[in-house]
């Protein structure tokens, strides 16, 4: 019984290729925030509401963090520094996952999450370096406990799940519109080519900082951009090969 | 009998009361008697005994029932978990109570390979409060899942959808571990029970009587029945010492194989085994003082010598703990890594 | 079959449509909606997973981005930029993004509602409301007070008001007031010979100077903004644009900058005039008569920025190909605002940036914009509620403009309206304004209307963005327009002949004729084929001539700033800026209220910015509640320990304190324009950072919500770390 299963293999880290990528120019992100609000109308993050979010309990499948170094008059903030799932060709949250619902898409080089097989132990977003991962700590999206939904809903994307409560979620690299493209490229029996399509996030980034393209096309334009001298990885020292290359500023 | 009782404790007061400080374990009263002493104890229970096993039960009914039917409905936010760290109150009560169930084990089953006689009057509450915590141990972990109704999926179940749990997670081998350790535990305290159930069973009448007979599975004391009692209590007790290593270890593991600085730190295994010991200890001798205090004739047999022979063993080991303790920041600290280090300024500094 | 073939077409055409700007959908009225149907009832034009595009026109605010609404059956479900539209090129901000949540929002005005009882109406007895007050009052009794957005209407309205004699309709938005917009056209005209928004060929510049101008947040066109300043910095892959701003607090647009200088509010005309004398004497000849007055040196002292700094910055443009300098937001809204605009635009003029790339020209006007359509200023605004209090305004009609909230409540608008005798709102919320009004008479909700809107600026095209329903109306409302058009048919005579249209399609198809012909971004013989092409591509835009402003004259005008006077003896300057994520009217948006502020992090609520050396020194921590009193009022709000703001500034966001507008909103924060005063700039703009206020600890606290943690995650503190 045990050798039919098909448990996914886990590869060394050097041997994972990758096919989506996304480059982000931190030298020009002004932390606007309009990716944040794209990605949650794409993608039917629920809000939280005050007091769950100054729990911690916020959602966002994407943030700017920003830190600060020195003191008044000398301050200066770092870049803005949109933070996503990194998509890593060697997560860390797939391991550690008892039920196989964060696991890596043989087919599209990403890292999966799988809501209707999550349990919600939660170990994947504590073994997220990036920690970009969000739990559904109530039922958010639930008209019964909210009834504001009933109409809000309305606008809900019916490419993606609606997720309830004890479910993890994260960033997809909007999965839905990937399989749009890959299903219009399919019946015309071609292959998707880079900048076909983009996330919701990348879509509306009105500094256009955020690149989203195939990294398996070599003239591809992420990966002409990922090639910039100014290119880093974070955390890259970990070993989670991330697919989200960043550009530092000046 | 009573009038009996009292003229021997008079008779022998000062010998008696000097030999038993030396001699932990030397009982001069007579077997028969001090098994009627301990039969009138489980028959006769003062209204202390209600008190606390009212509390308890009402705290069970609250939590258990109450608190976390709500919990399962309303969703986690209730146990006041957030980010970063999504675990919280239910996966510390795991390695809680894992912790405490090591005493258990530790008591009787290292006490009786190195043939610590003074364990006996207290290995019964040992064991029972191993199998007890790690009952709790368990309820924690499903507690914590944020849809416990989906549990069996962590469970290697065959199934037609072929989906199986994931054995690089450390998650399910704790799992497996607590199970291998329940069910063993169990059995290590069923198996030193059977010839007091089957004492219990000769001297009770009506329901206990139908019950204990059930339990004590025909023992009847004939020397072939306790050759093999002995020769599996040998055995078991060798077996469960390494299990008992082992499940505290693979618990260290849901930390020590995770990115987080400050819990990838590979002392994490024999620090969360010596940490349990240590924590299990003091709830065994907590355990007996409530005992002691609320139970029938238990003054007699839990005395103060226990409990100081117990403190020396906690001296000991919390010397190890300490070990640990300390090790577990330098060798995190000589690791170097910079978020570690980070971490640990903030340990010794605050926010 | 045959269909099935024209089916196959229509989606043909759907995919195309999705690719590149939107579909081309129905011309006439009879076609106008797609009605919304449960998913398990299909309309027969609609394919079963597969989704209907249509452009439009935001109208979160004024800048008039082009839209493409990703719709399926009849829902919105997905906002996307206008990739063809000129002033945003396919992208939004935040807020252009979060309009659905406003599109569907339980907050909604659901039906034409008479306040005196709370009942709701028949649009039929609206309208004679409406044609009863036109028709039964002096024409001269009668206001229109507008919004920012959207033109057609306020075109319609303005038609209406000319032809039977009425008062012309005023204007307003907060947004305006705080872009000091009435400031920098005023300055514009003194110095650029044109009163309008001046073009800031930011994309090509090498080196930017912003005195105050929150560019990135909301000013004027934010993402045209945006997308400029992505170019200056990275467009040209042999130099990488440089950016100052100088500004008292570190906003969100001075976060990017490469050096931020923290100067003392209101001497931002005074180092824009160093600078340019310091330039002007590094170039030798004769000082231009602008420059001739000042001295760096005094000015470094009364401004905080040290000589130095000014002569290196001075240094930096003299070595520039293409400099530029902004004067925008709070450096204008001070008492010597118009001066510090004319003052930067003429360092402009020094620098020799005008007409060329990287530099200032005048902005093309819009199709069919004459100056006529500003917004007013503060002055006016006064003005205008001293009318209303006076009594000679028998019939307010209120659309797109909340002024009991945007307003500062010490103008007392609020208190005017009751002077008022029949006040009629079009609000699609539940707003202030509408709260204490006579009637509510809810307009659609902007995805759901037509309209046009003009560009302000932000593209050097001629751009009219055209707006069409991307879905049927949710809720019982009704084009405002339509009201006004169906109101002067009933009322006959003038009032009929003023309007004479079917609808507010065809009265928008009257504005588009104008364009038949002319060449453009399309051209069409006939009117129906303009319109299905305008709403097809989202608008109609035409190049331009960008016309270069004279740079002499410019330099031979002498500019005096004087030190800006505040209003109040606290001990802080008190600057008020618009919140970057809600604006002026997102609060009522779940997800924009969630959206974390760039800087700070803040979400939900409002805060007051205060230096942690200035706090520490007060025995104020993070999140004390802090009273804020001004010469005419006090606020409270929790403490935010910013560290980039100046010590003797404290700073508060614009957008929330609600004491209506929806469940999201409502009660939430507090609006700091309570504590300003009715203080102007010589160019009538309100002068809303030349206040100083006390700050007092109320001994309690209240924790904000904030995205950053406390204990370090997000790397609070990390930077002395390593
Ligand atoms: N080429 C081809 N054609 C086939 C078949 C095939 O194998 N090949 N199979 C046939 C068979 S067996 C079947 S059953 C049919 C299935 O045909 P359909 O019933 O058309 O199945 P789906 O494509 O899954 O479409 C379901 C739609 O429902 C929407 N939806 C998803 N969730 C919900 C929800 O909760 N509520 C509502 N109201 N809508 C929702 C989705 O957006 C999706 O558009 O196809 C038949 N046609
Ligand atoms: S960024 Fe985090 S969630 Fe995403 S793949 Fe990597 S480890 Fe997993
Ligand atoms: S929360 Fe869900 S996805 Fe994450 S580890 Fe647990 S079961 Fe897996
Ligand atoms: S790629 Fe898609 S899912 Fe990920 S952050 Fe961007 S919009 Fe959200
Ligand atoms: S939309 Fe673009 S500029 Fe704005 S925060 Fe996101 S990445 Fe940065
Ligand atoms: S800038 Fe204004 S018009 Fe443009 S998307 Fe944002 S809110 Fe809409």
């Amino acid at each position: 019984m045990a050798t039919e299963l098909k448990i996914p293999e886990f590869k060394m880290a050097e041997e994972e290729s990758g096919k989506w990528g996304m480059v982000i120019d931190m030298d020009i992100c002004t932390g606007c925030q309009a990716c944040v609000a794209a990605c949650a109308m794409e993608n039917n993050v629920p809000y939280v509401g005050e007091e769950d979010a100054a729990y911690g309990r916020s959602m966002h499948w994407i943030r700017t963090e920003r830190f600060w170094e020195g003191e008044y008059p000398e301050v200066k903030m770092t870049e803005y520094q949109p933070m996503l799932c990194q998509q890593c060709g060697h997560a860390p949250c797939e391991p550690v996952c008892p039920a196989f619902a964060t696991v890596q898409s043989q087919s599209e080089k990403l890292n999966l999450q799988v809501y209707n097989r999550c349990v919600g132990t939660r170990y994947c977003a504590n073994n997220c370096p990036y920690q970009v991962r969000s739990f559904n700590w109530r039922d958010y999206q639930d008209s019964r406990e909210r009834p504001e939904i009933t109409i809000l809903a309305n606008q809900f994307n019916p490419d993606v799940t609606v997720r309830r409560r004890g479910v993890m979620e994260k960033c997809t690299f909007c999965i839905q519109r990937i399989h749009k493209a890959q299903d219009k490229a399919k019946s015309e029996g071609r292959e998707v080519e880079d900048g076909e399509f983009t996330t919701a996030c990348a879509q509306a980034c009105p500094a256009s900082a955020i690149t989203f393209g195939r990294v398996d096309h070599h003239e591809s334009l992420v990966v002409q951009l990922a090639r910039s001298p100014r290119a880093e990885h974070h955390l890259e020292e970990l070993g989670t090969l991330p697919r989200v290359t960043y550009l530092k500023g000046a | 009998m009573a009038d009996n009782n009292k003229h021997t404790e008079q008779a022998h007061k000062s010998h008696e009361e000097h030999l038993r400080e030396n001699h932990l374990m030397l009982d001069p009263m007579p077997r028969g008697e001090m098994n009627a002493m301990v039969m009138e104890s489980m028959n006769t229970t003062s209204w202390k005994f209600w008190v606390v096993f009212g509390l308890l039960a009402a705290v069970v009914v609250y939590g258990l029932f109450y608190k976390w039917g709500v919990m399962i409905v309303e969703g986690l936010w209730v146990a006041g978990v957030n980010r970063p760290a999504y675990w919280g109150i239910f996966l510390v009560n795991t390695v809680f109570w894992i912790g405490i169930s090591h005493a258990g084990t530790f008591i009787s089953a290292i006490l009786r390979v190195f043939k610590a006689e003074f364990r006996r009057p207290f290995t019964r509450a040992a064991e029972l409060m191993t199998t007890f915590g790690l009952i709790q141990a368990g309820c924690s972990i499903f507690m914590h899942m944020g849809r416990v109704w989906l549990s069996y999926w962590l469970m290697p179940i065959p199934n037609q959808r072929e989906l199986w749990p994931n054995f690089h997670s450390p998650l399910s081998w704790d799992l497996l571990a607590i199970t291998t350790y329940l069910l063993s535990s169990t059995m290590y305290l069923f198996l030193p029970l059977i010839p007091d159930l089957a004492m219990a069973r000769d001297k009770s009448t009506g329901w206990r009587k139908t019950f204990y007979r059930i339990l004590a599975l025909g023992f009847r004391g004939t020397e072939g029945e306790w050759t093999h009692l002995r020769n599996a209590l040998s055995i078991f007790a060798f077996a469960i010492i390494p299990v008992m290593f082992s499940v505290h270890t693979i618990v260290s593991w849901d930390f020590a194989m995770a990115t987080r600085p400050g819990w990838s730190s590979t002392v994490f295994g024999p620090y969360f085994v010596v940490g349990a010991l240590h924590s299990g200890m003091g709830a065994v001798v907590m355990v007996l003082a409530v005992v002691r205090g609320t139970m029938k004739h238990m003054k007699y047999f839990i005395r103060p010598e226990h409990f100081e022979a117990i403190g020396k063993l906690m001296l000991i080991i919390s010397m190890g703990w300490a070990y640990f303790f300390f090790n577990d920041y330098i060798v995190q600290w000589y690791g170097g890594d910079k978020w570690t280090k980070t971490l640990l300024h903030w340990h010794e500094a605050g926010p | 079959m045959s269909k099935q073939i024209s089916r196959r077409d229509f989606l043909k055409l759907a995919t195309a449509g999705a690719a590149t700007t939107a579909v081309l959908t129905g011309c006439g009225p009879a076609s106008r909606y797609v009605d919304r149907e449960p998913y398990r009832k299909m309309p027969e034009y609609t394919y079963n997973g597969l989704s209907t595009y249509y452009a439009t026109t935001c109208r979160e605010c004024a800048a008039a981005c082009g839209l493409v609404v990703r719709t399926m059956q009849g829902r919105a479900i997905k906002v996307e930029g206008n990739a063809g539209n000129p002033v945003n090129l396919g992208k939004t901000c935040a807020r252009g993004q979060a309009t659905l949540q406003g599109l569907y929002n339980p907050d909604r005005v659901e039906n034409p509602t008479d306040q005196s009882n709370g009942s709701q109406m028949d649009w039929n007895a609206a309208i004679q409301i409406v044609s009863d007050a036109l028709k039964n009052n002096d024409p001269s009794d009668i206001a229109f007070l507008m919004g920012m957005a959207p033109d057609h209407l306020f075109d319609l309205v303005s038609d209406l008001a000319q032809a039977i004699g009425a008062p012309a309709p005023v204007r307003f938005g907060a947004l305006s007031m705080f872009e000091s917009r009435a400031t920098l056209g005023k300055a514009a005209e003194n110095l650029l010979g044109q009163n309008g928004m001046p073009f800031f060929d930011l994309a090509n510049a090498d080196i930017v100077l912003s005195f105050g101008a929150n560019f990135l947040e909301t000013w004027l066109s934010p993402v045209a903004f945006t997308r400029d300043f992505a170019k200056m910095r990275r467009g040209n892959p042999k130099q990488r644009g440089y950016f100052i701003q100088f500004e008292s607090r570190m906003s969100q647009t001075a976060s990017k900058a490469d050096e931020w200088i923290p100067l003392r509010p209101g001497t931002e005309g005074l180092v824009a005039l160093a600078i340019g004398r310091l330039v002007a004497e590094a170039k030798g000849g004769t000082l231009p008569r602008a420059f001739a007055s000042v001295d760096p040196l005094t000015v470094a002292s009364d401004s905080g920025v040290k000589l130095e700094t000014l002569e290196h910055i001075a240094n930096l443009l003299l070595d520039a190909h293409h400099p530029l300098a902004i004067p925008g937001g709070a450096a204008l809204g001070q008492s010597n605002g118009l001066s510090t605009a004319e003052a930067v635009l003429a360092l402009n003029a020094l620098v020799d940036n005008f007409g060329k790339p990287g530099g200032v020209s005048l902005s093309p006007l819009s199709p069919n914009q004459d100056t006529y359509h500003r917004p007013a200023n503060a002055k006016e605004m006064t003005d205008f509620i001293a009318k209303m209090k006076s009594g000679s305004v028998k019939v307010l009609f209120v659309h797109g403009v909340n002024p009991v909230f945007e307003l500062p409540s010490h103008f007392g608008f609020a208190d005017a309206l009751a002077s008022v005798s029949q006040v009629v709102s079009f609000a699609t919320f539940k707003d202030e304004t509408a709260a204490v009004s006579n009637y509510v008479f809810p307009d659609h909700h902007g995805l759901e209307s037509w309209g046009y809107q003009r560009t302000v600026t932000g593209t050097d095209q001629s751009v009219l963005s055209g707006a069409q329903p991307v879905v049927s109306p949710y809720f019982n409302t009704r084009a405002t327009a339509d009201v006004f058009i169906a109101a002067a048919q009933m009322a006959g005579g003038k009032f009929a002949e003023a309007l004479p249209f079917a609808d507010e399609v065809e009265f928008i198809q009257s504005k588009l004729a104008a364009f038949i012909g002319v060449e453009g971004s399309f051209t069409a013989p006939e009117i129906n084929t303009f319109s299905a092409y305008f709403q097809q591509y989202g608008g109609w835009w035409t190049n331009v001539e960008l016309t270069a402003p004279s740079a002499s004259s410019a330099l031979g005008r002498s500019v005096k700033v004087g030190g800006a006077e505040f209003e109040g003896n606290g001990e802080f300057y008190f600057l008020p800026f618009v919140s970057p994520t809600l604006g002026e009217a997102g609060a009522n948006k779940p997800w924009l209220q969630e959206l974390p502020d760039p800087t700070t992090t803040v979400m939900w609520n409002t805060w007051v910015e205060m230096n942690p050396e200035t706090a520490h020194e007060l025995h104020i921590e993070n999140d004390d509640i802090l009273e804020i009193v001004s010469e005419v009022g006090s606020v409270e709000a929790p403490v935010y320990l910013y560290p980039a703001i100046r010590p003797d500034v404290i700073a508060m966001p614009f957008g929330q304190g609600h004491t209506a507008y929806g469940q999201f909103a409502a009660g939430r924060g507090v609006n700091p324009a309570d504590v300003l005063g009715v203080r102007f700039n010589e160019a009538g703009d309100l002068a809303f950072a030349g206040m100083k206020v006390e700050v007092n600890p109320t001994g309690r606290k209240q924790i904000l919500s904030r995205l950053e943690s406390r204990i370090g995650v997000y790397g609070e503190g990390l930077g002395e770390e390593h």
